[in-house]
């Protein structure tokens, strides 16, 4: 567990969504008596209150094969400008190297 | 020639068998997720509070005009993020009928057959598939391609529910249902 997760807290590893990464997230109860998982990121997860431990952790394991494989349109232009400014810097060193003495 | 499309709702109580909602709603254009199931309620009239969730809305896709086959049907959210303390639950992916979900009346109860996190603007070529078929959204007979005419696809059930979320109308994001004609 993180060592900056609080002790009192109870803490169960989740897949989020967004990141597509397993997390951390904190479950609680929340004002309707579902259950609910929150990420550091504020990503959360809810499930009816009729739920039991088991149907929450069987509705994660569906929860992450129905979400993986999910290409989130701002990490990929990050990544597509990530791939153009590589492309950039390397045009801008060519350039210097050929400046005349 | 091509095939005309629209989007359509149900909405009400449900009723039949397999139950579709006793309003159906053709050619809406906006979800506009609202703490009733009632069509004619405008969203502003029926706010979200915070740490609840929205009632379903009951999507489908419709077609009519002239084509021969509608396949490949793909659905997400594809642009504009929603704020923190959102998320949208969508349907599950559906590659036949026994994926398809069927209407229950709509209710702010959390939907545990939403199981498609659609919270972040995704490519929609890694959306939940979508069946289609005859008769409506309810009917039997869905499958990953169809020729009937009209045509329809399951039920594309959002839900969005709020945790610590902002007051006031979330950012208007756009929803995406891709498809082959021909």
């Amino acid at each position: 567990m993180d060592e900056n997760l609080k002790e009192d807290k109870i803490y169960i590893d989740a897949f989020n969504a967004k990141s597509q990464e397993i997390e951390s997230h904190e479950l609680t109860i929340d004002q309707n008596n579902d259950w609910l998982l929150t990420a550091k990121d504020g990503h959360f997860i809810k499930f009816p209150s009729s739920f039991s431990k088991k149907d929450v952790l069987k509705g994660l394991e569906e929860y992450q094969a129905a979400n993986e494989g999910q290409i989130n349109v701002e990490a990929q232009e990050a990544e597509n400008k990530k791939r153009l400014d590589a492309f950039r810097e390397d045009s801008e060193e060519e350039e210097s190297e050929e400046e005349p003495e | 020639m091509a095939a005309t499309f629209a989007f359509d709702r149900d909405s009400g109580t449900q009723t039949g068998s397999p139950t579709k909602g006793t309003t159906r709603t053709a050619g809406v254009t906006d979800v506009n997720w609202k703490n009733t199931g009632t069509e004619g309620t405008a969203y502003s009239a029926a706010p979200i509070t915070d740490g609840n969730n929205s009632f379903e809305n009951w999507l489908f896709g419709h077609f009519s005009g002239t084509y021969n086959q509608i396949s490949a049907g793909l659905f997400a959210h594809t642009a504009t993020a929603f704020g923190t303390g959102l998320t949208l639950k969508g349907p599950p992916a559906c590659t036949g009928d026994g994926d398809r979900l069927l209407y229950t009346t709509p209710s702010a109860t959390t939907n545990a057959g939403l199981t498609t996190n659609m919270t972040s603007a995704i490519a929609i070529g890694s959306g939940v598939a979508v069946c289609f078929g005859a008769t409506g959204p309810e009917a039997t007979g869905k499958a990953t391609s169809t020729t009937s005419n009209p045509g329809y696809t399951n039920f594309l059930t959002t839900q969005l529910q709020t945790s610590g979320a902002a007051a006031g109308d979330t950012a208007q994001v756009t929803l995406t249902l891709q498809y082959n004609e021909n």
